[in-house]
């Protein structure tokens, strides 16, 4: 990437002026992001109700959220929520890929668009359109007993064993969509003088995928990953919206508990320790997800 | 080539599903809406008789004219507040030097993946203290700190590929720094910012949390997805129709704008995601 | 940027921003300000309060804050109050409990609290409140408008000492003008074909929900979207099997108290049996209360186990009836009065709050609540036949002239709620024991009371 310097100053000399077009965006930076999540590790260090005066604990909240077991169990519906989130669109995604590589595909914008529309409704659409399908009444039941397993219609998010994998199902709706996205768009910038020649090679469809599409679009898998799984270790709205963390406990997740405590319970230390263990987590899963998706090639820089 | 045929067909009858599949859900809530409230049979049935009465209650009940009103304010404040301050970085982390360069570029991508929720609660207290909790300024002022890093990072993108002679033209004939920004690298930049703020306002436009958190008690100023939140929990309402309906109204308005502006949603999506 | 390098470079970003961005972190919530004796008693009322007192404030808006419950009750409250003080409009909010519940301690807090709200009885709320700083008492108020007279020994609920730590004594900070109670509607139809007395015992109980399964009847209608439904239902049963002043106490934080008691895990493997056995309906975790009591109004199952606040959907009397606890417990299940009103100790327009509060609670606004099928804590008339309204009197003044109400298990701290109700979930679906939940339960209590 060249830089354009329209100045061209001496070799040595530095710009001060640069830093007045820099202050607008730090100001904002610094004042409502950086500085707020450093004071979230503060306040994590005090009993506070949000209301009179706090008390000193320092790491009394950390040690308490690290060895509660609704705390892990909520991060273990996180990971849960990986599979379905990112895991699975990802998978589903790419076999649409692999199929559709093989040929050209008339009226791909409009399915691009189409397979798209998930991800740009808002959330609390998403879970209201998804609480009625699985409702009691509603569609899925309908088609169920339609074809005779009746047996297994319920409602499926107030139900123990299906609530969970139900706003699971919900995230790979949603995510499938911006997973195709990048991967045809990753799709048209591999060459295609690559096909042919895997074609001249006599590869079949299978070898194909696994020897040109997929390198090809190792660096929109990355992307897509990171994207994904960060939404699912983020997820609040849709659970929230769904079924706020039921039934019992069987959907809660950590941003859940960090609302509940620190806006509902008033436990604002500790939610706010609640609140740096999930930044690491997902500063952790980002870092995981780019150096097992890194370009073998490339190296270990 | 029947292999040929076959793949083909496959790969239409998954395009094929998968594009009913994305759909369903939506139009599902269309035509729940669309139904009247005391013929609801529950399941697949398209409505017998069409009304409009659902909207009406929605409408009336939810307060879902101020919701979008205050949504359209505050995702057009975020646009115009943060591509502005994040053109005028992007600018100088492209065309100058100065200390410190690499150091508060880095500390800018932290904010590509930072979540939010680790930061609410203190911001919470923060707005609190400058007495601008259940304000527009509470949804505004943080949601520019979050989209700086998108923002000067994709600008920074885009001045890069302005041509070279270009900008020299413009030093040239003795403009400043500050007129080159903007007779030459903001307007030739233009897609790039129109898609940027695209990207802005559909973030903007659907969020929840920020909104559930700093600006509860203030109907005048909540926005659509948070009107919509309260609606459908608050269990007087809980008629699915009426619900259905206002659900379909606050998605409407983001339909209709991809609808227009789809090849901008899915490149700014696709571009701000792989590049850089 | 390679995606490595970038990552390497985050990380040296962060610590950047780190020792940037640390200076001045000061303790949070600063020193304490909110000392609570600084809860002002000013406009301090001897009789109702008077046009002319409020009319010194100027045009004033007084905002309010209720349970959307109170908008049938507010409709027509709201216009007779801006007559009587005409220089006042009310701006009301109303919410659902939860968001309501969810909100109240921060709106409270912050710098543009409403003058008046609705809050809760017991630690979780009411008690943060007062230990906050952040109500005015309401002694004047209740011996001007003859409240304290009329709830008789039922206001030591809406008592609290004055830092908040002692509840059920102290000053009245709070008042509610009605009564509310869990109890069993029934379908008089359905019964009668049945065959069947409306049961007053749990054994009738028991035998009533039997009888209607094998006649291919839904014998207990439940939604539990909201999770307190189903510990509601417990508490008819729980009432019948522990004695009512030991659940009281419990609630009430009294020293040494448990909740840990056998008769208690009977009463939730008892509630888990009528699930195991059929006798509830399905899909109750994911049918809302109100749908619940919807269906039941129209025709669906026999018994709906719920709060006499459905009495405003449940409203047929020639079809269906209503009544208290069961014998076996003098009567007890969950209640209290509703939802207290409160006023702001920081607000602006005391003596206008003050009247509303009072108004609420007088004894003019009887008839209107019976109106709408609440039951008034002030006296009045049995009210129209063919209503449900007088089951819904006897039932009340059943249970308070007897054991007296359970009071609300989340009463007892601040995140009982949660606690309580997911894990009678759990408990219900057959995912864990009775015995967990009391021990969750009552460690839940123990850590809230020795803090």
């Amino acid at each position: 990437m060249r830089t354009v310097n329209p100045h061209r100053p001496g070799r040595r000399r530095y710009d001060w002026g640069a830093y007045l077009y820099l202050v607008p965006a730090f100001a904002f930076y610094l004042v409502f992001l950086l500085r707020p999540v450093l004071e979230s590790v503060w306040i994590s260090l005090f009993e506070w109700n949000g209301i009179t005066a706090s008390t000193w604990v320092g790491t009394q909240n950390l040690v308490d959220v690290l060895t509660s077991t609704e705390i892990w169990r909520a991060v273990g519906h996180s990971l849960v929520f990986i599979v379905f989130y990112a895991v699975i669109p990802t998978v589903l995604a790419l076999v649409f890929i692999g199929v559709i590589s093989r040929f050209r595909v008339r009226g791909l914008a409009f399915f691009r668009a189409a397979l798209f529309v998930p991800y740009i409704l808002s959330t609390v659409v998403v879970a209201i359109a998804w609480r009625w399908i699985f409702a009691e009444g509603g569609p899925l039941n309908a088609v169920l007993r339609g074809v005779g397993l009746g047996g297994f219609a319920r409602a499926w998010l107030g139900d123990f064993d299906t609530a969970l994998p139900s706003v699971g199902v919900i995230g790979t709706w949603v995510m499938f969509g911006l997973a195709f996205v990048l991967f045809v768009s990753g799709l048209q910038s591999i060459p295609g003088d690559l096909f042919e020649a895997a074609r001249i090679d006599g590869a079949g469809p299978v070898r194909e995928f696994f020897a040109v599409t997929l390198p090809g679009l190792r660096g929109e898998i990355q992307v897509a990953l990171v994207l994904m799984i960060t939404a699912a270790l983020r997820n609040f709205d849709i659970v929230w919206n769904t079924t706020s963390g039921g039934p019992g406990t069987s959907t809660t997740v950590p941003s859940y508990y960090i609302y509940r405590e620190a806006f509902v319970t008033h436990h604002v230390g500790r939610a706010s320790a609640i609140a740096v263990m999930l930044t690491v987590i997902i500063f952790v899963a980002v870092g995981l997800t780019m150096r097992l998706t890194r370009d073998p090639e490339a190296g270990d820089r | 080539m029947n292999g040929r045929r076959s793949e083909q067909l496959l790969g239409y009858g998954l395009l094929t599903l998968g594009t009913l599949i994305a759909l369903y859900p939506f139009a599902s809530i269309a035509m729940l809406a669309l139904t009247p409230g005391d013929q609801r049979t529950g399941g697949l049935g398209i409505p017998k008789t069409i009304t409009f009465d659902n909207f009406v209650i929605a409408w009336t009940r939810g307060g879902f004219g101020q919701a979008l009103w205050s949504s359209l304010i505050v995702a057009i404040a975020v646009v115009v507040g943060a591509s502005l301050v994040s053109l005028l970085a992007a600018y100088a982390f492209q065309t100058m030097r100065f200390p410190g360069r690499g150091a508060l570029l880095a500390i800018l991508l932290v904010g590509l993946i930072m979540p939010y929720e680790g930061l609410i609660i203190p911001l919470y207290y923060l707005l609190d203290g400058m007495g601008l909790l259940n304000t527009y300024w509470a949804l505004i002022l943080p949601q520019i700190a979050t989209s700086v890093s998108l923002g000067v990072l994709w600008m920074r993108q885009a001045f890069a590929s302005v041509p070279h002679s270009l900008a020299e033209a413009a030093s040239i004939d003795g403009a400043s720094r500050w007129a080159t920004l903007w007779r030459i690298f903001v307007p030739v930049s233009g897609p790039a910012i129109a898609t940027l703020g695209t990207l802005l306002f559909l973030y903007t436009w659907n969020e929840f949390l920020m909104a559930l958190v700093l600006v509860p008690q203030n109907p005048a100023v909540q926005t659509a997805p948070l009107a919509l939140s309260f609606f459908a929990g608050s269990t007087r309402n809980f008629d699915p129709t009426v619900t259905a309906a206002a659900a379909v109204t606050v998605a409407l308005p983001i339909l209709v704008v991809y609808v227009i502006f789809q090849r901008r949603f899915i490149t700014g999506i696709t571009a701000g995601a792989v590049k850089e | 940027m390679h995606p490595q390098r970038r990552f390497g470079v985050m990380a040296i970003g962060a610590a950047a921003a780190a020792a940037l961005a640390l200076a001045g972190c000061s303790a949070p919530g600063g020193s304490s300000e909110t000392a609570s004796d600084s809860a002002s008693t000013s406009d301090q009322i001897t009789a109702p309060v008077t046009a002319d007192q409020v009319a010194g404030l100027g045009d004033t808006t007084l905002s309010v804050w209720a349970d959307q419950g109170e908008q049938d009750f507010m409709e027509a409250l709201i216009p007779a109050y801006e007559a009587k003080y005409p220089n006042v409009t009310v701006d009301i909010q109303y919410k659902s409990f939860n968001d309501l519940m969810a909100t109240v301690l921060n709106a409270m807090n912050s710098s543009d609290a409403p003058d008046v709200t609705q809050g809760n009885q017991g630690w979780a709320t009411d008690g943060a409140l007062v230990s906050a700083g952040l109500l005015r008492p309401l002694d004047d108020v209740a011996a001007a408008y003859d409240y304290e007279s009329a709830a008789g020994d039922s206001i030591t609920q809406l008592q609290w000492s004055s830092d908040g730590a002692q509840f059920g004594t102290g000053s009245i900070y709070g008042m509610s003008p009605d009564n509310q109670m869990v109890g069993i509607f029934y379908n008089k139809t359905k019964l009668a074909a049945l065959g069947l007395d409306v049961p007053r015992t749990l054994a009738d109980l028991d035998a009533a929900l039997k009888a209607a399964k094998a006649a291919g009847e839904t014998p207990l209608v439940l939604g539990n979207s909201d999770k307190a439904s189903a510990m509601q239902a417990l508490s008819l049963i729980q009432g019948a099997l522990t004695p009512a002043a030991d659940t009281r106490a419990w609630i009430t934080g009294a020293e040494g108290a448990t909740f840990d008691v056998p008769s208690n895990g009977e009463a939730i493997d008892h509630l888990a049996g009528w699930v195991a056995d059929g006798l509830v309906s399905p899909g109750y975790d994911g049918t809302s209360p109100d749908d619940a009591a919807a269906a039941f109004a129209g025709g669906e199952g026999v018994f709906f186990i719920g709060g006499n606040w459905y009495a405003g959907t449940i409203a047929d009397g020639s079809q269906f009836g209503f009544t208290a606890g069961l014998k076996d417990g003098d009567y007890a299940s969950s209640g209290s009065f509703g939802l207290p009103w409160h006023v702001s100790a920081k607000s602006d327009a005391t003596i206008a709050a003050l009247a509303f509060v009072g108004m609420v609670n007088s004894a003019d606004t009887a008839s209107t609540l019976a109106s709408v099928n609440r039951v008034p804590i002030h006296a009045v008339d049995a009210g129209q036949p063919g209503s449900i309204f007088p089951d819904l009197l006897t039932a009340s003044a059943e249970q308070l002239d007897n054991g007296g109400p359970l009071y609300w298990y989340d009463w007892a701290t601040d995140t009982m709620f949660d606690t309580f109700t997911s894990g009678l979930q759990s408990v219900l679906a057959g995912q864990s024991s009775s015995s967990e939940l009391l021990k969750q339960i009552q460690d839940d209590w123990t850590t809230f009371h020795t803090k």
